[in-house]
């Protein structure tokens, strides 16, 4: 019986466990799905909030902050960001809050490792890879658990820079690479009369005067942008090679094949002196400086014949000398108005020869232009459309004066013409306002710039200036050519002053012209300074060897502000030569883009990077920012199934949607047109991009609200074809190949073009590039202008994905995090 | 054969036994004692089977809770893994009672699963719905409900796991 009683109590026993057990198990497994669910409902929310503002919303603020320090999130935020799991918790298991414990920080804050971008000063505070840490502890009955997750996310730029603040963004530019379009004074000497082919660039001036919200335009370009040295965006970046920036052409005739030094600069207004300015600048020096009494004793004023533009005004003495009108020191005989102009321009095969032919028709080549220009530039400026040839640099954007209407002669008129056409609907509210022209270029790199100077002087006011400065005229004076052995045999600081010392080659009228410049331009030490920088300046390491014999004879090339003070200071008491000492090194005068400024002019913050071969600046290292990976544009299984597609376009708006790095692994042919897209983000793909039609934005970006503006980065191993002249709204870059243009399409990226190599022959018809602002991510901007540029996601990548169910009692008790 | 008295003639040529006992102190149980006896002893056996029976139904219960506590975490980590469109979708009627036929039906993800290898004396019921009325819609919760009747008193029993699950699902 005893045995049978023990049997039967053991049975008991063991039962009750068994259903103890069972309940704590069931328990257990239930508590730990209860969790889990606050778990989820946490994730999910601040999976949806990390890219949408709110001031309630303090995690998409968070993950933005510039630390690399854990942040703490505020439980009470954990909490209230769960209310339908609580409510679960209390309706179906009788949980209350203070059962429910939520502790959360964001930590293993780092940045990305891509070569170059990890410097302190290049690196971008804000991107970084982190982890959420959410731990959740329940207690319900007898029973408690905590269960903790880490979750990775990313924090990415959706814009790439520098390619970023480009318009046009070419690696190796050098001459074997790059390419060029046969040109004679705008045209294809093969299809004349028919105009050539051209690539525009349009910086964007105009949005971002509307960006920045500036209700005056003129603060902006002139008191902003020129005085303190602000430069808005879009500019040319090129790293290395002398670059052929072909076939431009001038009214005159005179080419502008011009290469860039890697200096900022203006190019419109290398020396753009105001005369009052510079007045009163050097009366603030304690100098004293009246205007030229005598207008005869003009050096560069209209002595063929030919009807100035400066009217009657005086015109001025470029450089004071002798000859000038006994300027001493403190005192300069310029006159009182006007601006003087030093600028420089380009030069091509036409520019070399003697004569050419187009059409019919023999016309004047770099021969006649630097010993017969005085009748040259006449003829040449009755030419077809100057602006629709070659690459412009030379565009800008001026407010119309008051009580005119659009004063579109000249060039400018004809590229805003052709800008019109193109962006009408975007600049039609400006349009009213201001004359918009293709604005400044910036460029920036290893760049060997040469030119040939000239000397201009405008009087009057701004529709007088432009045609002047953009048009040779009289007033206007080129600096010939001397052979280094005729220049030797003179004595070196006189002037020459006799036309019996100028080569015999020189027409009459040459001579008399060039005898009126300032003496300073006339000493053969100034053209032995020309001549020797030649030989002696080695730019960025590279051989002379290689690129002097592309230089043509008598072209300067040295980085823009040195030329400039070779070429105006050579007299110790010049009032000019004073002013650009004093100036010349100035962001004033050379001006320095804006994100250069906290970093010094001569590179900005991404100097150390290209400091090295562009090679360093792999879009492909930026996988390790990838938020999104597909690795087939198309299922394998099913080639006609696009992943792409089914991923990316939403069928019920019928719009693509990007958000973040999207990195594509496949090798297929990515085929962009006749759609629509919204969200920012950047796209690498290994294979080739072809645009088949229009690709555009959603809509027109809205600068009230920058969370809104869409911005497509496009980065492809494969190349890009643009079979296509509609408008493509991105920024583009083909790593390896050069951009390729289908027969007849002449391409249209709104946005900006990169490529490794930019090829001209593969793009026979021109294109143009537009810079969009909505790319633009200035210094100044502060971070919460600039949040809504980063994509935030939450990656799941193994490596620091943890999960983990623990018991600790002490969570209840304790405020410390579990 | 303890309360019986065997009284048979000794077998031929085998010489007696001598009884260890005088005849007149032969004795046995008597009907009454062995009818007291019988009711103690039953009444022993009353608590042991109770207890025996309470341990039974007491395993029976704690191994069917187990059962239905393992069919009800399978099936929630199966439906959270499952395709998140298999079930409830935004601006669909929450659905309730799902048997496994149709939970197994609703995905070819689910293909391989068999409703037969659960124990049929488990009903296993499924609500997927939006989880709770406070947005983001995607957010789904799913309630397993698992019931069953006690082997031993056909008593009704249930348990139930809540959970949450989103597309991008722990």
């Amino acid at each position: 019986m005893l045995v049978i009683f023990t049997l039967a109590v053991m049975l008991e026993k063991q039962g009750k466990h068994e259903d103890i057990s069972a309940h704590m198990v069931y328990k257990s497994e239930a508590i730990t799905a209860m969790a889990e669910a606050v778990v989820e409902e946490i994730i999910h929310n601040i999976r949806e909030q990390l890219n949408i503002a709110g001031n309630d919303n303090q995690i998409y603020y968070q993950v933005r902050q510039r630390t690399t320090n854990d942040i703490p999130i505020d439980s009470a935020y954990l909490k209230r960001i769960s209310p339908n799991s609580h409510k679960m918790l209390l309706e179906e298991f009788s949980i209350e809050d203070q059962d429910v414990v939520i502790k959360g920080k964001i930590t293993d804050i780092a940045a990305f490792d891509v070569k170059g971008f990890t410097q302190e000063d290049v690196r971008d505070e804000i991107e970084k890879s982190a982890s959420f840490e959410i731990a959740i502890s329940i207690k319900w009955a007898d029973q408690y658990k905590t269960v903790a997750i880490t979750r990775p996310f990313k924090v990415v730029r959706t814009t790439m820079p520098v390619f970023s603040e480009s318009t046009l963004f070419v690696n190796n530019a050098q001459p074997i690479y790059f390419g060029q379009w046969p040109s004679l004074y705008g045209y294809d000497p093969g299809k004349f009369p028919a105009p050539q082919n051209t690539i525009q660039l349009d910086h964007g001036w105009h949005k971002y005067s509307k960006y920045n919200k500036k209700s005056d335009f003129t603060r902006i370009m002139e008191t902003d942008t020129l005085r303190q040295a602000m430069v808005p965006p879009g500019r040319v970046f090129i790293q290395k090679g002398i670059v052929p920036i072909t076939n431009g052409d001038r009214a005159s005739g005179m080419l502008q094949k011009t290469f860039h030094s890697h200096e900022s600069e203006l190019l419109p207004a290398q020396a753009q002196i105001k005369l009052k300015d510079l007045k009163t600048f050097l009366t603030q020096k304690g100098m004293t400086v009246s205007a030229d009494p005598d207008p005869s004793a003009d050096p560069v004023g209209d002595t063929s014949g030919t009807s100035s533009t400066a009217g009657d005004t005086p015109a001025p003495t470029v450089a004071p000398g002798a000859e000038a009108g006994a300027a001493t020191e403190g005192e300069s005989n310029l006159p009182d108005d006007g601006e003087l102009f030093v600028r420089y321009v380009g030069h091509g095969e036409e520019v070399k020869a003697e004569t050419s032919k187009l059409g019919d028709k023999d016309v004047d080549g770099y021969g006649k232009y630097f010993y017969s220009f005085l009748t040259g530039w006449e003829e040449h400026s009755a030419g077809p459309d100057p602006a629709i040839s070659g690459l412009d640099l030379y565009g800008r954007i001026v407010e119309k004066e008051a009580g005119e209407g659009f004063s579109g002669g000249g060039i400018f008129g004809k590229i805003a013409g052709l800008i019109k056409k193109a962006t009408s609907a975007i600049l039609s509210k400006l349009w009213k306002k201001y004359d918009i022209r293709i604005s400044p270029t910036l460029v920036y790199g290893q760049v060997i710039q040469t030119y040939f100077p000239i000397v201009d002087y405008v009087a009057t006011g701004w529709t007088e200036k432009m045609k002047n400065t953009f048009s040779f005229n009289p007033n206007q004076v080129p600096l010939p050519h001397f052979d280094p052995s005729f220049l030797e045999k003179l004595p070196q600081d006189e002037p020459i002053s006799e036309a019996e010392k100028l080569p015999d080659t020189w027409p009459a009228d040459l001579k008399e012209k060039w005898l009126k410049l300032p003496e300073d331009i006339r000493k053969p030490k100034f053209y032995k300074i020309i001549n020797t920088t030649i030989l002696q300046q080695n730019p960025f390491g590279l051989d002379f060897q290689e690129f002097g014999p592309l230089l043509p004879q008598g072209a300067l090339f040295a980085p823009a502000w040195e030329a400039l003070l070779n070429y105006l200071v050579p007299e110790e008491d010049s009032p000019i030569r004073q002013y650009l000492n004093n100036v010349g090194s100035k962001d004033e005068f050379f001006l320095s883009n804006e994100a250069d400024r906290k970093y010094g002019f001569t590179g900005g913050p991404y100097a150390k990077i290209f400091s090295e071969p562009l090679t360093d600046f792999n879009p492909f290292l930026f996988y390790v920012k990838a938020t999104d990976y597909i690795s087939a544009i198309y299922d394998p299984r099913n080639p006609k199934d696009s992943i792409f597609l089914k991923k990316y376009y939403n069928k019920e708006d019928e719009i693509f949607e990007f958000k973040g790095v999207i990195y594509i692994t496949g090798t297929e042919p990515l085929v962009l047109g006749n759609a629509k897209y919204r969200g920012k983000a950047i796209i690498i793909t290994f294979g080739k991009v072809i645009f088949s039609g229009p690709f555009r934005k959603e809509k027109e970006d809205d600068p009230e609200k920058p969370e809104d503006v869409s911005a497509l980065t496009i980065i492809t191993l494969g190349g890009v074809v643009f079979d296509t002249s509609n408008r493509i709204d991105a920024q583009i870059y083909s790593y390896i190949f050069p951009p390729l243009s289908a027969p007849g399409k002449r391409f249209y990226v709104y946005g900006g073009l990169g490529a490794n190599m930019f090829d001209l022959t593969r793009v026979e018809d021109g294109g143009i590039v537009v810079f969009d602002w909505a790319y633009h991510i200035p210094l100044t901007m502060d971070d919460k202008a600039r949040a809504p540029y980063y994509h935030v996601a939450i990656t799941d990548e193994i490596n620091k994905y943890g999960y983990e169910i623990r018991r600790d009692l002490s969570v209840f008790q304790s405020e410390e995090p579990p | 054969m303890f309360f019986s008295q065997k009284n048979h003639p000794e077998p031929a040529g085998r010489p007696p036994v001598a009884s260890p006992s005088p005849r007149g102190s032969r004795a046995g149980f008597t009907i009454i004692e062995i009818l007291i006896t019988l009711v103690l002893v039953t009444l022993l056996f009353i608590p042991i089977v109770q207890l025996m029976q309470l341990g039974t139904k007491r395993v029976y219960r704690g191994g069917d809770e187990t059962l239905a506590t393992i069919y009800a975490a399978d099936i929630i980590e199966l439906i959270r893994g499952g395709p998140y469109e298999a079930f409830y979708e935004n601006g669909q009627k929450e659905e309730k009672g799902l048997d496994l036929k149709e939970v197994f039906g609703r995905s070819p993800f689910f293909k391989g699963y068999d409703p037969s290898s659960y124990i049929d004396r488990f009903t296993i019921a499924v609500d997927v719905g939006p989880a709770g009325e406070i947005p983001p819609k995607k957010l789904k919760q799913v309630r397993v409900t698992v019931a069953w009747k006690e082997r031993t008193t056909e008593n009704p029993k249930s348990i139930k796991m809540v959970t949450f699950y989103s597309p991008s699902t722990l």
